[in-house]
């Protein structure tokens, strides 16, 4: 589907990537259509990522204030993480200083609290798994491609975390990072998420990535 | 000393480059050229060369010029100044900026703004090589740049100049036909749509003559839409990228 | 560069009576729908310009100076004179117009009134060229939008043919290579005199000569430019709307109906 071509007509529920124009339900995106009972919509070939409140996306502290952190979340919208949220609602401009706490360049797992299209969207780090990370390397993953890496109820993320023996953090955003301190594997598990970028809707997909993983079978 | 003027249809009916009246000149359309874009086109009509980047959503400065209700277009169009025959200079011309303008109106009615607030899209139109109608084969050329980007749109549109040389009308006009036929004719059109949001002429036609270019522009508009929708399709249908179309 | 331009805020209610009218082919301040508003023009008032022309078409007033003087030819036409426009939206004219270098509207403008002018073949270069290849006399047109309150394109290509049609040149004789003002002065005969007619555009209706209000809720606009003979010599799609075919087509004829009224008012034609 190219932008603009019909696929469905306007009684059907205009799902992602779909707009009514004229009568008619069109996509709004390069890629495939999808139909079901629920509508029709339009799974992307590229899409950058929109942030959702309840997301946890990988970001890259960009700028400090005096209260507050702007996050590069690989979205149009910067992520803003509030002092108050590491510090505490008492925090003391005069003898906290964000900057020493996080400065530019840390890697943050974060969640989105709050996001409309007045304000740029609202993160915390108090929550269980979130916070700095010390040490990993960053991968981009196209967005619409994230909910094949994590697999149904998460599949496909723990296979790959057991076949690799390391963790693997994987933000909405696209953002992964891989924590193995092994460049042979961490080499196969960059290769493993592009593979899964490319391929998500064959069968027969996390065969394939275990086995590239595992290093059992050759990859084309 | 007057020079004769140059004969732009010969006794068979053909056009300076061999070409009948309402033929377009070859086109050929590589995307993803830019790697560093977040999406681009190069485009080639004829002799035309352009390639178009397209960088966004993403923040507005200065903070003051955005909306709080639609994204912003920034678009430039801009000839580099080994493009034409006489060098021209690097700095933007009056032309240039209505041109940067009227692109810039033709791509407003696709883009889907709304869904970005307070963000702005950049669109960058470098005409490298030019030999008439640049204005809409960089229009073109920005459609295919901006869903490459996967900015959603809610249609593609697709240009192309017509004009008059010798009296006949003439379609997908290339250099010698814009500098000496007796008009030029810009025009762009979104097929799913059936909308125009570019129309310019410049020249001397008869009312009918007019009419009569409207509709050979749109059809040579459509037929570019095709070319600009294969090119799109073929992009996911690499070997690598096979996905199994799911229908109801 | 070309950057969105934040639309001035119209209220709901305005918005929303403008498009009820609308729909009933009916405007707010009473016009039919293709019906221009007041035309006034006052020619001469310039001492110092060679040509001179005040246009108000409703409440939008262009002032249009027409300034000759000798020059070179452009080397690929070497046997016509020179014609260059120039338009400048004042900033005491609207509170959207700022004060500096000529932006993308006033450039877009000055190229239409140009496009008019010279595509109607309105004016013989070739009589300007006092010694072909070498010396030639240059037209400027400079167009100064003093007060807008919508479509500033009509009123601008009409103060300028005005301006033309009242502009008087110095008569040269040509002494061996220097051309010396004999005293004389003759008019600038004008060959034809262009019309412009501007449509706003809303969903499926459009309507002739937008005003202030109507153009802030408009979509896009159309402008046609015709010859006395009914041929189109400029024509131009405005702002960021889009328009069928048969929308283009349709604004095509009532808008030389429209050129031809005015023809009539200014003496241009007798029919």
């Amino acid at each position: 589907m190219v932008p603009g071509e019909v696929i469905g007509s306007g009684d059907n529920r205009a799902g992602e990537n779909t707009v009514k124009v004229q009568g008619s339900i069109v996509a709004t995106r390069v890629g495939i259509r999808r139909g079901g009972p629920e509508g029709v919509s339009v799974i992307p070939l590229k899409g950058f990522y929109v942030p959702r409140v309840g997301d946890m996306v990988v970001g890259i502290v960009c700028d400090v204030s005096y209260n507050m952190w702007k996050v590069d979340i690989s979205s149009p919208y910067f992520g803003v993480l509030p002092a108050t949220d590491v510090f505490g609602r008492r925090f003391d401009p005069t003898m906290d200083d964000p900057l020493k706490q996080f400065d530019i360049g840390t890697v943050l797992k974060a969640k989105i609290v709050a996001f409309d299209r007045s304000q740029d969207p609202l993160l915390t780090i108090r929550d269980q798994d979130l916070g700095k990370a010390d040490f990993g390397f960053l991968v981009r993953v196209n967005p619409s491609k994230i909910p094949r890496v994590i697999g149904r109820g998460g599949s496909m993320l723990s296979k790959i975390q057991q076949a690799s023996n390391s963790r693997v953090i994987v933000g909405q955003n696209g953002t992964v990072i891989i924590t193995t301190s092994d460049p042979v594997m961490r080499d196969k598990l960059i290769r493993a998420l592009k593979l899964i970028e490319d391929e998500a809707h064959v069968y027969g997909l996390t065969e394939k990535v275990v086995g590239l993983i595992s290093g059992k079978v050759e990859e084309q | 000393m007057t020079e004769e003027k140059t004969k732009l249809i010969d006794e068979e009916g053909l056009r300076t480059d061999g070409r009948k009246p309402d033929e377009l000149r070859p086109i050929r359309i590589e995307l993803g050229y830019l790697k560093h874009a977040d999406g681009s086109a190069l485009y080639e009509q004829g002799k035309c060369k352009i390639l178009v980047a397209v960088f966004g959503p993403s923040e507005v400065h200065p903070k003051h010029i955005e909306l709080p209700d639609r994204a912003i277009l920034k678009v430039r169009y801009h000839m580099a100044p080994f493009s034409v025959d006489e060098r021209k200079s690097p700095a933007p011309s009056r032309r240039e900026m209505e041109l940067s303008m009227v692109v810039r109106n033709a791509l407003e009615p696709i883009v889907m703004t709304e869904l970005f607030p307070r963000t702005v899209i950049e669109i960058f139109i470098e005409i490298l090589q030019a030999d008439g109608g640049t204005r809409v084969a960089g229009l073109t050329a920005a459609a295919l740049a901006l869903a490459d980007a996967g900015i959603p749109l809610r249609g593609l549109v697709a240009g192309c100049a017509v004009g008059k040389a010798d009296g006949t009308m003439v379609l997908d006009l290339n250099d010698i036909e814009d500098k000496e036929g007796d008009a030029d004719m810009p025009i762009a059109y979104i097929p799913t749509m059936n909308k125009v949001s570019l129309l310019q002429m410049d020249g001397l036609l008869t009312r009918d003559e007019f009419r009569q270019g409207i509709s050979m522009a749109i059809n040579g508009s459509m037929r570019i839409y095709a070319l600009q929708a294969a090119a799109l399709k073929s992009k996911y249908s690499q070997p690598e990228n096979q996905e199994k179309e799911e229908t109801q | 560069m070309s950057v969105t331009r934040d639309r001035p805020v119209i209220s709901r209610v305005l918005h929303q009576e403008l498009m009820d009218l609308l729909a009933r082919d009916k405007r707010m301040d009473g016009r039919a729908l293709h019906e221009f508003r007041k035309i006034e023009v006052e020619t001469g008032m310039l001492k110092k310009a060679e040509g001179s022309a005040l246009v108000s078409v409703g409440g939008t007033k262009v002032l249009v100076g027409i300034k000759v003087d000798l020059g070179s030819p452009f080397p690929d036409t070497p046997n016509q004179g020179v014609l260059t426009v120039n338009a400048e939206l004042l900033p005491l004219a609207s509170p959207t117009f700022e004060a500096g270098p000529p932006d993308e509207r006033s450039i877009a403008l000055a190229r239409y009134v140009d496009r008019s002018i010279r595509e109607s073949k309105a004016i013989d270069l070739e009589a300007l060229a006092l010694q072909p290849g070498k010396i030639v006399q240059v037209l400027y047109i400079d167009v100064y939008v003093l007060d807008y309150n919508g479509n500033m394109t009509d009123t601008a290509v009409l103060a300028a043919v005005k301006a033309l049609e009242n502009t008087n040149l110095k008569k040269y004789t040509l002494e061996g290579d220097t051309p010396t003002f004999n005293g004389e002065l003759a008019p600038l005969a004008l060959k034809d005199y262009p019309v412009s007619t501007t449509f706003g555009i809303i969903g499926e209706k459009f309507f002739l000569d937008p005003d202030l209000e109507e153009e802030h809720a408009a979509e896009g606009f159309m402008s046609y430019t015709y010859t006395q003979g009914g041929n189109l010599c400029a024509v131009m799609k405005n702002e960021q709307g889009y328009l069928t075919p048969s929308q283009i087509l349709d604004m095509l004829d009532v808008g030389w109906e429209k050129a031809q009224e005015i023809g009539r008012s200014m003496n241009w034609r007798k029919d």
